[in-house]
């Protein structure tokens, strides 16, 4: 609903910035065609142009912002929008100057702009006190200061109605200053001057701050040149100009933010990718293989497999809840406390509830993580293992059907404080083999939604009965690969093999 | 897509939850339960039109138990047997009620 009502906004802004542009145009067109108006405008039509011009480019600048996120954006969008009625109020306004009998029309939109200049500053103001946080008794005073500065100045334009205090319209219908007008650019001076000051000594990058002076600059030295004549479509060109510097900024800064983001987050991966073991050990009693390919860049899975002593194998696989970089800090952590308290426990239910309650502690986000893990005693070939809400490993013992080992120990990892968790033991003969496996195996789904399943693992499992453990797992990621065809690959896909030699 | 529909009556706040509850859906909810449970002494999480949960909504509904474990009780009603399967795989059905 809510996304709803934000589509909405934006879409209704993007339409009023076109319309804005195509009426710009428009206005400008109907001179070619009107021979009265050419010859009235023609002083303008300079101006006309820019305005037209002006609009269409403010309607590319809200097309291209209208997916940035955040309330700065918002405050840019707004100010791209009221820059864009200007140049529609001014182009209207040059249509009727010079014309006596449409004086009145004249007067509103020279009102109007004016009052428009106000809420410009204003919104400009907004925009860079969001963008490069402005702090300390300045701000402070300006935060409540220019909103009654700008009702103070909008009484000021609004006496006009009245009373011709700083502005007329003449009986030829041209536009007149009074001697007071320059009372209509205190508010102007002082915001720019405050805003100004802000800027400069605001912490934010050198490129930032310069083109949020532009915005200022700008239109004062635009203002210096033409010397204040009438005709102010070149500031708002100015303006305009700025609003681009600043969109330039604004991207550049995103595009390199991403960039490092984008590098740390590889960096994350290859650390994450290092930590676990790659060299499989090689011995005369099992046979030992896993992988692990991971949906983004860092995941949440992890195996992980070392010799307590020479006669003790600890293997075990776990799925973090969530993915990418709070579940992959979630998962180093946990890995290498499931490894500290293995090399120091001889069973696995102790090791379970000792690392369940250290990750309990401070767990405030609610991290979690399902593990399986087993001591396989190699003399014996007897398997103790623990399973804190993993999935069921598949159990193919030689010449038989494979089964899944269904039993629980415990809830995950991480989930509440004093789980006590126990263990189960099997009897391992030569030629059995165990596969354990995550989640993204039997829930990767394909176009319909119907997920790949136990079943369909159990069954390839014992179509590869002959082949090596890392040809089993290289099957069974290529066939869950077909399955899921045309769709993403949605959750990390980790398995681990022993076979029993 | 997930949808998530809210009554109130006095302490009783029930969500209803339509469609697959996974990484990407999981966090709106994890907004509402950081931000809607003042004053909440019955959570009731309707489960009927939920198709799918994966461990981020798992999560989620462990971050929702933690937080009335302080102040009231939490249930989880119509759950359909997948989901219930996916709840008996992670032992999570010894830490919450389901009905």
């Amino acid at each position: 609903m809510i996304k709803k009502f934000r589509f909405n906004r934006i879409t209704v802004g993007l339409l009023f910035a076109f319309a804005s542009a195509v009426l710009c145009t428009a206005l400008t067109w109907v001179v070619f065609f009107d021979k009265e108006a050419y010859a009235r405008m023609q002083v303008y039509f300079f101006d006309c142009g820019v305005d037209a011009l002006g609009s269409l480019i403010c309607a590319a600048l809200y097309f291209g912002c209208m997916n940035q996120q955040g309330d700065e954006s918002k405050a840019f969008r707004a100010l791209i929008l009221l820059v864009s009625a200007s140049f529609v109020v001014n182009a209207c306004m040059y249509h009727s100057l010079g014309v006596p009998s449409q004086h009145v029309y004249t007067f509103t939109f020279c009102l109007l702009s004016k009052l428009m200049d106000l809420v410009m500053i204003f919104f400009f103001y907004q925009y860079v006190k969001k963008t490069l946080g402005f702090g300390g008794k300045l701000a402070g005073w300006a935060d409540r200061g220019i909103p009654i500065l700008m009702a103070l100045e909008s009484v000021v334009i609004l006496i006009n109605i009245f009373y011709p205090l700083t502005f007329f319209i003449d009986a030829d219908g041209f536009y007149q200053a009074t001697g007071a007008s320059p009372a209509e650019d205190v508010y102007l001076a002082v915001v720019s001057l405050i805003t100004a000051v802000l800027i400069i000594r605001s912490s934010s990058p050198r490129n930032q701050k310069m083109a949020a002076m532009t915005f200022i600059l700008l239109p004062l030295i635009s203002y210096a040149l033409v010397l204040g004549a009438f005709g102010s479509a070149s500031q708002y060109g100015m303006i305009l100009m700025s609003l681009v510097i600043m969109y330039c900024i604004i991207f550049n800064d995103k595009s390199n933010k991403l960039a490092s983001t984008q590098t740390e987050l590889n960096m994350a991966t290859q650390i994450q990718s290092s930590a676990l073991p790659s060299v499989f050990p090689d011995s005369e009693a099992f046979d030992l293989f896993a992988s692990m390919n991971t949906a983004k860049e860092v995941g949440g899975d992890f195996y992980d497999f070392f010799m307590i002593d020479d006669n003790h194998l600890c293997f075990l696989i776990a799925d973090v809840s969530g993915k990418g970089v709070p579940a992959a800090l979630f998962m180093m952590t946990s890995k290498t406390m499931i490894k500290d308290y293995a090399l120091t426990r001889d069973n696995t239910s102790d090791i379970f509830t000792e690392v369940n309650a250290r990750l309990c502690e401070n767990n405030d986000e609610g991290m979690f993580a399902t593990a399986w893990i087993g001591i396989l005693d190699t003399r014996t070939m007897t398997l103790q293992y623990t399973n804190a809400g993993h999935n069921y490993p598949v159990l193919q013992r030689a010449g038989h059907p494979c089964e899944l080992i269904t039993a629980v120990h415990g809830l995950f990892l991480g989930g509440m404080e004093f789980t006590q968790y126990r263990q189960g033991e099997l009897q391992l003969e030569p030629g059995d083999r165990l596969l354990l496996y995550t989640d993204g195996v039997v829930e990767a789904h394909d176009r319909n939604d119907e997920l790949y399943g136990e079943d369909r693992l159990k069954s390839m499992m014992n179509d590869t009965r002959n082949l090596s453990g890392e040809q089993v797992l290289e099957r069974v990621f290529a066939d869950v690969g077909e399955y899921a065809t045309g769709v993403p690959q949605f959750d990390d896909i980790t398995m681990v093999v022993l076979t029993i030699k | 897509m997930m949808n998530i529909i809210k009554t109130r009556s006095d302490g009783t706040l029930t969500i209803a939850l339509e469609g697959r509850m996974d990484i990407s859906t999981a966090p709106d909810l994890e907004r509402e339960v950081k931000g809607s449970l003042d004053g909440v002494t019955e959570l009731v999480f309707d489960f009927e039109n939920l198709a799918y949960i994966s461990s981020a909504g798992l999560r989620v509904l462990l971050l929702a138990q933690k937080k009335m474990n302080k102040q009231g009780t939490m249930k989880v009603i119509h759950v359909n047997p997948m989901v219930m399967e996916v709840f008996e795989t992670m032992g999570f059905a010894g830490i919450i009620t389901i009905e």
